[in-house]
């Protein structure tokens, strides 16, 4: 169990018997190798590009999917850790959206995120495995960028006026296999 | 089928399906889930069901484009048939809004209170309609009104379920004909409230608000239906 404060917990669908941990890191200087390992599998987490997340709900959202998709076999990737990549993204290109939302070699401040059964995280022994500094997640706000973010999920000015940039960005998550943006 | 599920309670029942209130995600949740119909094919039962929960989604994020506040959406679920969604907190419905301050005060003090969120609401609709937005079910009930800490008044639309997009000067009208029912029928001073909405709304909806009010003239002169035939 993690008992780290700056590890951020929470419960998935009950169907599903699983949650998610993740964690912030920064000034990672392992990203590439970080990178070569997740992607062979030796890894077994997602590591996303920090800043183009507004709040951990938006990984909870679109984990969720991922983990749903793993329980009822609908699953449209290999794995789950792709499936949640791929489930930030409203694109339906797949191998873009892993560019997209997955990590860099050059990138510095990347999210780390692990499923878990309900009683055990593995999330310490992937955080050993990355140089870099853990910080709290609420840093997000400074790594975050808005801008990009609303290029990505077309969120366009009207709607950023009234609706905030988290309530955009989750709902167009929970829909994107049946809206066009 | 499952009835109850773990944590959640509910909290409406309707002809089409049931509302339930809970915890989802660490966020407070309205799951909204449909029947399924016996009467129907399974296969065209299922088909129907998921048609309507996409339009209802789509409808959903369509609005927050428009710069309309709806809840987010943090599952849809064909499976389950069941879309969860964000729980506005605190808020209470305009219908309940509007009563309470009728209530509270003299007729020009009411009406006072009442203005801004009759503004905010002709305001919503309008835009709605620029966006060729036709919610279907416009009723005071359907709009919940939230106040921040500062003052700043929210008009929070909900329930997309009979909402469709068309570039239609007629559904426009009957949304609106709609909302001047539900207004009549349920508040006394409601005479009032309908043309400091509309004032609104023709700024909102600059566009086509002229075909949509000569429209609305002939819905209100002969009812919802267009024909009585058949």
């Amino acid at each position: 169990m993690s008992d780290d404060l700056n590890v951020f917990c929470e419960e998935l669908d009950s169907c599903t018997g699983l949650r998610i941990s993740i964690a912030l890191l920064r000034n990672v200087e392992n990203s590439k190798d970080v990178k070569a390992k997740v992607m062979s599998g030796s890894l077994q987490c997602a590591v996303i590009k920090a800043s183009l997340i507004v709040d951990p709900c938006q990984v909870v959202v679109a984990a969720n999917r991922a983990a749903i998709g793993l329980s009822t076999g609908t699953m449209v990737t290999r794995s789950v850790y792709t499936e949640l990549l791929f489930n930030l993204s409203i694109s339906k290109n797949i191998s873009q959206s892993l560019i997209k939302f997955g990590v860099h070699e050059d990138d510095q401040d990347i999210l780390v995120a692990t499923f878990d059964k309900q009683d055990a995280s593995s999330i310490d022994s992937v955080l050993s495995e990355i140089v870099g500094r853990l910080v709290p997640l609420s840093e997000l706000r400074n790594i975050c960028d808005r801008k990009l973010v609303c290029k990505s999920y077309k969120v366009g000015d009207l709607e950023a006026k009234t609706t905030t940039l988290l309530d955009s960005v989750v709902s167009r998550i929970a829909t994107s296999e049946f809206v066009s943006h | 089928m499952s009835t109850e599920f773990q944590g959640f309670e509910l909290i409406k029942q309707g002809a089409e399906g049931r509302l339930f209130r809970g915890s989802y995600l660490g966020k407070p949740t309205i799951v909204k889930e449909r029947f399924r119909k016996t009467y129907r094919h399974p296969d065209l039962d299922d088909y129907l069901t998921k048609e309507r929960m996409k339009a209802e989604a789509r409808a959903i994020v369509r609005s927050k484009a428009a710069g309309v506040r709806t809840p987010s959406i943090f599952l849809v679920d064909f499976e389950r048939r069941r879309i969860y969604m964000e729980d506005i907190k605190p808020s209470i419905t305009v219908k309940k809004f509007i009563t309470d301050s009728l209530l509270g005060c003299s007729g020009e003090d009411a009406l006072g209170k009442i203005k801004p969120v009759a503004l905010e609401v002709g305001s919503i609709v309008g835009k709605l309609h620029a966006h060729n937005i036709i919610h279907g079910d416009l009723t005071t009930s359907n709009m919940l009104y939230s106040i921040s800490e500062d003052g700043q008044i929210t008009v929070t639309l909900i329930d997309f379920g009979l909402s469709h997009v068309e570039n239609s000067a007629e559904d426009k009208g009957v949304d609106l004909y709609v909302l001047e029912r539900a207004l009549l029928s349920t508040h006394a001073n409601a005479d009032k409230l309908f043309p400091i909405i509309m004032q609104s709304y023709k700024k909102a909806n600059n566009k086509d608000s002229k075909t949509v009010l000569d429209k609305f003239e002939d819905v209100r002169a002969r009812g919802r239906k267009r024909t009585m035939v058949g």
